[in-house]
């Protein structure tokens, strides 16, 4: 090694800030100065100032050593993508798996209630036709059987800035409070039945948003349009509606984010029934342990705001 | 010259063997990299100002990678890795930015 005598080093006062005001004053590491100075000095002084074996050597191989690892660092940094694809993709075959798996679930469950329900109907005809009767009607409340007749329809849309590719906003979409102003407006204005997207309403369904679907009874609908339909009497229903606080909601919702909304009546609606209910807790009191599930008559007023229990009411899809 | 000879050939063998770094040290490639140009960046000026050497050129590429991964471990076992990362960022980003202008200013008189 030739290192010529080290100049003693000059201390710097704020040697421990080195770093702060190098960036501030000289970006250029200093070393480079020294080294020049050393190497002028060794030239004046008639040394040689080339390197030599050993040391060449080993500079060539730090300076391997760091191009690699800067180019494994920089591949490694880009390579990610890959298994993030794999795992996105990973994902998306669960969605739909299980997807249809729902969907078959649902199938199933949908013609099993059938089932049941035509075995109730002969059993019962035979037996006792007051008792069907009764059924029959409670289920047209409780919103177990499909029931049809004339209502009132109103549809609410997202408003076009939720469309929009490049900046889809979220304020513009029907939210699950808009839905239930609008249920809960046609209840109180005497509305017998009620679906939104062909979900019915029972006395178990909840309104409420995940993320920015809104779902019915676990169900999301697909947007961008909701259709409510309620049945009952199509004047009065109107009229009551009309008296409601929801137009004047809704209109609020068109002039401020642009959904758009209609109500129309129809002299002819049919809305799906869900099929028999499941009830965990509640019996009927007085009754003991006879209780029937799934039939037992309760106030469907209140049925659009609640978000309890995962009612099971799978039924078919348009 | 070494320096440079000996990085080509860090670069191509790199780029052939594709080696994959330990999934410990993952967290602290960005800055490393950063301070990697960083140490690149100097190391040009440091040429064009007729003031480069080999020896400087690799200890401090070195040091500024170690020391860059090392305050980012810091952070994070101190819990302020983020902050940290941006400190560093910042300072070589700085240093990364007035060495280019150096730079043009030796290549375009401008």
């Amino acid at each position: 090694m030739t290192t010529p005598v080290r100049p003693p080093r000059q201390r710097r006062p704020d040697e421990s800030m080195t770093l702060l005001v190098e960036v501030m004053e000289k970006p250029l590491d200093p070393g480079y100065a020294e080294e020049a100075e050393r190497r002028a000095e060794a030239a004046r002084a008639g040394r040689p100032t080339g390197r030599r074996g050993l040391s060449v050597v080993l500079l060539l191989l730090l300076a391997a050593l760091l191009g690699l690892l800067t180019v494994s660092a920089a591949r490694q940094l880009r390579a990610p993508q890959a298994d993030v694809a794999a795992a996105r993709q990973v994902l998306e075959n669960q969605i739909v798996d299980r997807r249809t798996e729902v969907e078959s679930l649902q199938g199933r469950s949908v013609a099993l209630s059938d089932e049941i329900e035509d075995l109730q109907h002969t059993a019962l005809a035979s037996e006792d036709p007051g008792l069907l009767q009764t059924l029959q009607r409670d289920g047209v409340v409780s919103g177990s059987a499909a029931v049809s007749g004339p209502g009132l329809v109103v549809s609410l849309s997202d408003g076009d800035a939720a469309q929009s590719e490049s900046e889809p906003d979220a304020s513009a979409r029907v939210r699950d409070a808009d839905v239930q102003t609008v249920v809960n407006a046609l209840w109180a204005a005497g509305a017998e039945a009620v679906s939104v997207d062909d979900q019915r309403l029972t006395s178990l369904s909840a309104i409420r948003n995940a993320g920015d679907a809104i779902l019915v009874d676990l169900v999301p609908l697909p947007g961008p349009t909701y259709t409510i339909r309620a049945i009952g009497d199509p004047d009065d229903l109107q009229t009551a509606y009309a008296r409601s606080g929801a137009p004047a909601y809704l209109q609020l919702l068109g002039s401020r984010y642009g959904i758009q909304s209609s109500v129309t009546p129809q002299s002819d609606l049919s809305l799906p029934g869900v099929g028999n209910q499941t009830l965990r807790y509640a019996s009927p009191s007085g009754a003991g342990e006879s209780s029937q599930p799934g039939d037992d008559p309760q106030d469907s007023q209140e049925g659009t705001s609640r978000t309890t229990s995962p009612s099971d009411t799978e039924e078919e899809r348009s | 010259m070494i320096a440079a000879i000996g990085l080509v050939i860090g670069v191509v063998a790199g780029l052939v063997l594709q080696p994959t770094v330990p999934v410990a040290l993952q967290p602290y490639l960005p800055i490393a990299v950063v301070a990697a140009l960083d140490a690149l960046f100097g190391g040009l000026r440091a040429k064009l100002d007729g003031l480069f050497d080999d020896k400087v050129f690799l200890v401090s590429f070195l040091s500024n990678v170690v020391v860059a991964a090392f305050i980012v471990f810091l952070g994070d076992q101190l819990g302020v890795g983020a902050q940290l990362s941006t400190a560093v960022v910042v300072v070589l980003g700085i240093r990364i930015f007035s060495n280019a202008a150096a730079i043009r200013r030796h290549l375009f008189k401008a």
